[in-house]
């Protein structure tokens, strides 16, 4: 097994092990606190919906890595809430574009917890009967989404950023697409992208390092490392549409409005992720011109958001909001975005901005959640928790300029839910 | 008792919550006054503005700066129901002076910065700026809109306004979109005199220290203010039994019906009294060990969630569900059917040790988040005596079974609140 320390000056310390067969296990102690946070990972979600499987290449209904994290709760003797239910520990998970992860957190029995943990992830069990039970209550979870304006916003943006990227189809698929799932079908996806060599095991809080490595290599089944064959997404530059709206019940418009990015690599880097974060703050963060000019202008409130989304073959920068007006608000930032080209990057706010960043970054240290899902990303990206640190206080007002060169005015949807007329 | 207390001014307390493990200093200023139909607008647009600009900060680009420079500093400010009071929360965490880059003392110009907003607001002649007044009007009304957007939230204020009616909890936190656009400047200044005056009022600092002077800081500023007849937060009227239960159905053009159910509890008050209740709720709908997720979404599918929850200092549990129109009655049956069954008793000792266990792992996880623990002591000034995460996790730790079935036998149907699609014929 392989094993590393790394140490940050911020007091903060952390281990990373990979076993032969390939997972990566990160930990990080804090023996002052009380609780302990915990994941158990694989590099598998929405997006991977075409893959091989012994040479053969296959498509997948959409919504099947969500239905199967839904499913993997199951087994033959009952399901692991229950389990979880004589621990007392609090256990979930989640699927995104490109990651399915379980986890618990827990203030007392941790070991016990674990066990559970490690045992039902590497459980499959799904029979006909259980997967028809699943189609019910996630069909009404979908529905739930139908309904959620800001949820409604973002995949209307993504529909028509993306020409061939599954990133712009829903998580949870559709009524119909999952009522093609099968047994035979979630035991494909599992046996392809449960494997340990694309799994990851993240763990924050009050543990002891040793004994929970111990715990996971006797735990986890032996098998050797396997290459996945992943679908290629083969995505042009260009958008589809630059604009969508939809009519809901809403009280008032809500926007989404995003600058797909080229994509030269499949993934971005830890850098080319803060440095884009200093950027968006420098563009419309809570100390900008734009900012200011946008609520003395009536445009935006306090819902006003924006970030970096970007995963396997996919980036953009999207603003969101609500606004009276979300098209002067769309060209605001387009004006903003040309004149910061032109005139470069304010070095006074910069520094400001990096502070600020920099201010949350030691923040996120508190929360033993918020680390496990920093672990995770690591995981997910090869890097380390401490590379954030690093590139912000490395991080220049020129670096930071050259993202901005990728924003271009000519390649963004803007996305509107408006209100039904009456 | 893992906090300190100082009496600062006539019921004005600091509260030093301590605890070491933390990279930031949270404070807050915690005011708590009667909550009404009528004031509950102008309190939350003073809170806005309060925290948006100040005489030092008189315009929000500058202090917005000034909390980044502060090493993105988090100013958080908000309105909370808690009892039968409005409670009016503004507060400021900030990283610790050791972590900054440049050895700063930043934890000292934070908690300055939140003593000048609240003392010296940008006020002149009496009143607050037009043009604050009215972006903070612009604010809070499209923020009041955009709670009316998300259905599930927007079905439970309906729930609550209707099994309210009359009971000035049934107000709305951030008052009507028509009550706050009504009010002038002069309004707004007056409630921040009367709040000065008469709130009860907690600083609450959660953290390794009190920052240098910050107590000192608030005496002296209490010194000039005459403080007259206090708000005492633990007075609370519970909710009331209904003669007879209140189905209120409301259309909408939207894919999911929401289905939201008020309960009125014979048990209710402090945690001296009420916990029982909070064991009989989680029992009901509480984990996925609970008679409502087992039944209702796994055995039935009926939905993807459908959980119980309970406010026990106002005396009421809501259940809230998402389910298809045609599917809404039998969701509301097999809802009561489970409580039933709580009530006869009909409960393992598994389902009854699960609730236990899963209540009190997670109070026990409330001294890792400053969050969490600001917040737990700000909604307990409303009880007569006030515990920790941990002594209420203990006191939990020996309620009975019969507790628990005599607390559910009190719980009984007050209001059925649904929202359903228009078009579904099945309704």
């Amino acid at each position: 097994m392989l094993r590393q320390t790394f140490e940050s000056e911020i007091g903060e310390s952390y281990v990373k092990a990979v076993l032969p067969n390939g997972l990566k296990i990160y930990l990080l102690e804090k023996p002052q606190y009380t609780s302990a946070y915990a994941i158990f990972g694989t590099k598998y979600g929405s997006i991977d919906t075409c893959f091989s499987v012994d040479g053969e290449k296959i498509c997948v209904p959409e919504g099947i890595a969500h239905f199967l994290e839904h499913k993997l709760f199951e087994s033959e003797e009952g399901d692991a809430f229950t389990r979880y239910a004589e621990t007392g520990g609090y256990a979930n998970a989640f699927t995104s574009f490109d990651r399915t992860c379980y986890l618990f957190s827990c203030s007392d029995r941790f070991y016990d917890n674990l066990a559970i943990l490690l045992d039902f992830v590497q459980s499959p069990y799904f029979t006909q009967q259980t997967v028809l039970k699943e189609q019910g209550i996630i069909g009404q979870e979908i529905r739930m989404y139908d309904d959620s304006p800001a949820w409604r916003v973002m995949f209307n943006m993504l529909s028509c950023m993306y020409q061939n990227h599954p990133v712009k189809i829903d998580i949870a698929g559709t009524v119909d697409s999952i009522a093609q799932i099968d047994a035979d079908l979630l035991y494909k996806c599992y046996n392809t992208f449960y494997h340990p060599s694309n799994m990851f095991i993240c763990i924050a809080g009050n543990i002891d390092i040793d004994k929970t490595l111990k715990q996971i290599k006797d735990s986890i089944k032996e098998s050797s490392p396997i290459e996945i064959e992943r679908g290629e997404f083969d995505e042009p530059y260009e958008i589809t549409e630059s604009y969508t709206e939809q009519a809901l019940e809403v009280a008032q418009p809500m926007f989404c409005f995003g600058y797909k990015e080229k994509i030269e690599a499949e993934e971005r880097t830890v850098k080319e992720r803060i440095r884009t974060a200093l950027l968006l703050e420098v563009i419309a963060g809570d100390s900008s011109p734009l900012y200011e000019r946008l609520i003395k202008q009536g445009l935006i409130n306090d819902e006003f958001s924006f970030e970096y989304f970007t995963g396997n073959g996919y980036a953009a920068v999207i603003f969101d909001g609500e606004s009276i007006d979300p098209k002067a608000v769309a060209e605001e930032i387009k004006k903003e975005i040309t004149a910061i080209k032109e005139k470069g990057i304010d070095k006074k706010l910069f520094s400001v901005v990096k502070r600020g960043l920099y201010g949350d970054a030691v923040r996120r240290f508190n929360n033993v959640e918020g680390i496990a899902m920093q672990l995770v990303d690591c995981a997910m990206n090869d890097s380390g928790l401490f590379d954030e640190i690093k590139y912000l206080k490395s991080a220049t007002a020129e670096n930071v300029y050259n993202r901005l060169l990728l924003l271009d005015n000519n390649n963004t949807v803007l996305s509107v839910i408006n209100p039904k007329e009456k | 008792m893992v906090y300190k207390t100082e009496n600062l001014a006539k019921g004005v307390n600091g509260l030093f919550i301590k605890n070491d493990r933390f990279n930031t200093t949270l404070i807050s200023f915690n005011f708590y006054t009667p909550l009404s139909s009528t004031s509950a607008g102008e309190n939350a647009l003073l809170t806005s503005l309060l925290s948006t600009c100040s005489n030092q900060y008189p315009d929000f680009a500058k202090l917005n700066y000034e909390l980044n420079r502060l090493y993105g500093a988090k100013l958080e400010a908000g309105v909370e129901k808690v009892g039968d009071c409005l409670l009016l929360r503004i507060a400021v965490s900030v990283i610790n002076d050791n972590f900054t880059l440049e050895h700063e003392s930043v934890i000292k110009a934070a908690s300055n910065l939140l003593v000048k907003l609240i003392f010296e607001p940008k006020v002149t002649g009496g009143e607050f700026a037009d043009e604050d007044l009215l972006r903070e009007k612009r604010k809070l009304t499209e923020h009041i809109r955009g709670e009316k957007s998300e259905k599930r939230l927007y079905a439970k204020n309906r729930l609550i306004e209707e099994m309210f009616k009359g009971d000035p909890y049934g107000a709305y936190k951030y008052g009507t979109e028509e009550q706050v656009n009504a009010l002038f400047a002069v309004e707004i200044y007056n409630a921040w005199k009367k709040l000065l005056q008469t709130a009860f009022i907690n600083i609450q600092i959660v953290g390794s220290a009190v920052p240098t002077g910050l107590f000192d800081d608030i005496k002296t500023a209490f010194d000039g203010i005459e403080r007259g007849e206090i708000t005492d937060p633990r007075l609370c009227k519970p909710a009331a039994e209904a003669e007879t239960v209140n189905t209120v159905c409301e259309k909408m053009d939207i894919a999911q019906g929401k289905l939201v159910m008020g309960f009125s509890s014979e048990i209710c008050g402090d945690d001296d009294t009420a916990l029982p209740l909070m064991l009989a709720t989680d029992i009901f709908g509480g984990g996925p060990y609970s008679k409502l997720f087992s039944n209702v979404r796994e055995k039935m599918s009926l939905c993807y969630y459908c959980s119980a929850a309970s406010v026990r200092k106002k005396g009421f549990v809501t259940v809230e569900s998402g389910v298809e129109a045609a599917n809404a009655e039998k969701a509301k049956k097999e809802i009561l059917n489970q409580l039933q069954s709580v009530k006869n008793g009909d409960f393992s000792d598994f389902e009854f040790n699960s609730s236990l266990k899963s209540i009190c792992d997670s109070l026990n996880t409330y001294n890792d988040s400053q969050t969490s623990l600001d917040l737990w002591y700000a909604l307990k000034a409303v009880n007569e005596n006030i515990y920790s995460p941990e002594e209420t996790a203990e006191k939990i730790s020996s309620i009975t079974r019969e507790q628990v079935i005599s607390a559910a036998k009190g719980i009984k149907l007050h209001t059925v609140y649904k929202l359903l699609p228009k078009e579904d014929k099945n309704a």
